[in-house]
């Protein structure tokens, strides 16, 4: 690669690495996964830039590859979990590999951790569409249309995949709340 | 209304997110895995991939040769020796007492 394709390169991954980073963070919710996805977000985008047909914005581009890679992230991981949890109840030796991500986002206020933590919990158990959208809306504070566009579906049906996300989070927040009695 | 209080409270502690910044050194790190990337892809060089398949087309054709050859030889002696065992019974004097 040239050193002008270096350069424009270096200007697409500066003006776009913290939209990435960040809605990588809220699907997989832990700084290392995140930052990975990332990279590799940014390693497709200096592969495929060449059949990038301008048809939408490259923010856009980049937004929906962003998405497919964490989606792709979560189903490698629950993948493995289901693997983990099979080996267990046959008696394999291979130690389980479920484990609970640990949730440090270091922009959340110390009084609100734990709550976001629960909350964060609750976003992941959303169904894949549900979670992107709501991901979109209220992490990254994005509008309904630019949801639209990245998502590839009208402006109505996100706004009816981010009720239903609230719905959904609003009964599970319910069930945590009965079950530990608060 | 205690539970309705916190279910908000939940939902909104995302409010005010302060954003994430990523590292500093992200385009170094993605500009040296591209490179990683590309020097494989020159070791798997496509002149390489054309000599590793012509190859193992002829080392094919060679082997269907050789067993084809080697199946009509054992045709050519099966019908010869058939033809010597007929030669044989047609010599044989039968008597007739």
């Amino acid at each position: 690669m040239d050193d002008i394709n270096h350069i424009s390169f270096r200007e697409i991954v500066e003006s776009n690495k913290n939209k990435v980073y960040n809605t990588a963070f809220g699907f997989v919710q832990n700084i290392e996964d995140a930052e990975d996805i990332t990279q590799e977000v940014f390693i497709e985008v200096h592969r495929s830039l060449e059949k990038f047909n301008r048809q939408s914005s490259l923010s856009t581009w980049i937004y929906r590859i962003a998405i497919n890679k964490s989606l792709d992230f979560l189903r490698k991981k629950n993948r493995k979990k289901r693997f983990g949890f099979m080996s267990s109840l046959f008696g394999e030796s291979g130690e389980q590999k479920h484990e609970q991500p640990h949730f440090d986002h270091p922009g959340i206020l110390m009084e609100n951790k734990e709550k976001s933590s629960i909350l964060f919990a609750a976003i992941d158990t959303l169904p894949e569409n549900q979670k992107s959208a709501f991901i979109l809306f209220h992490l990254e504070e994005l509008s309904q249309k630019e949801i639209a566009v990245i998502m590839e579906i009208s402006p109505k049906a996100v706004e009816s995949l981010i009720q239903r996300a609230k719905a959904g989070l609003r009964n599970k927040l319910e069930k945590i709340y009965n079950k530990r009695g608060i | 209304m205690e539970k309705e209080q916190w279910i908000k409270e939940v939902l909104e502690s995302t409010k005010n997110l302060e954003r994430l910044q990523a590292s500093p050194f992200l385009v170094e790190r993605v500009l040296t895995k591209i490179e990683g990337w590309k020097a494989k892809e020159k070791q798997n060089a496509p002149g390489l991939k054309w000599a590793f398949g012509l190859a193992a087309v002829l080392f094919i054709v060679v082997n269907i040769a050789s067993l084809t050859k080697a199946l009509h030889n054992k045709e050519g002696g099966n019908r010869a020796e058939a033809q010597q065992l007929a030669e044989g019974i047609n010599n044989q004097v039968i008597y007739n007492y």
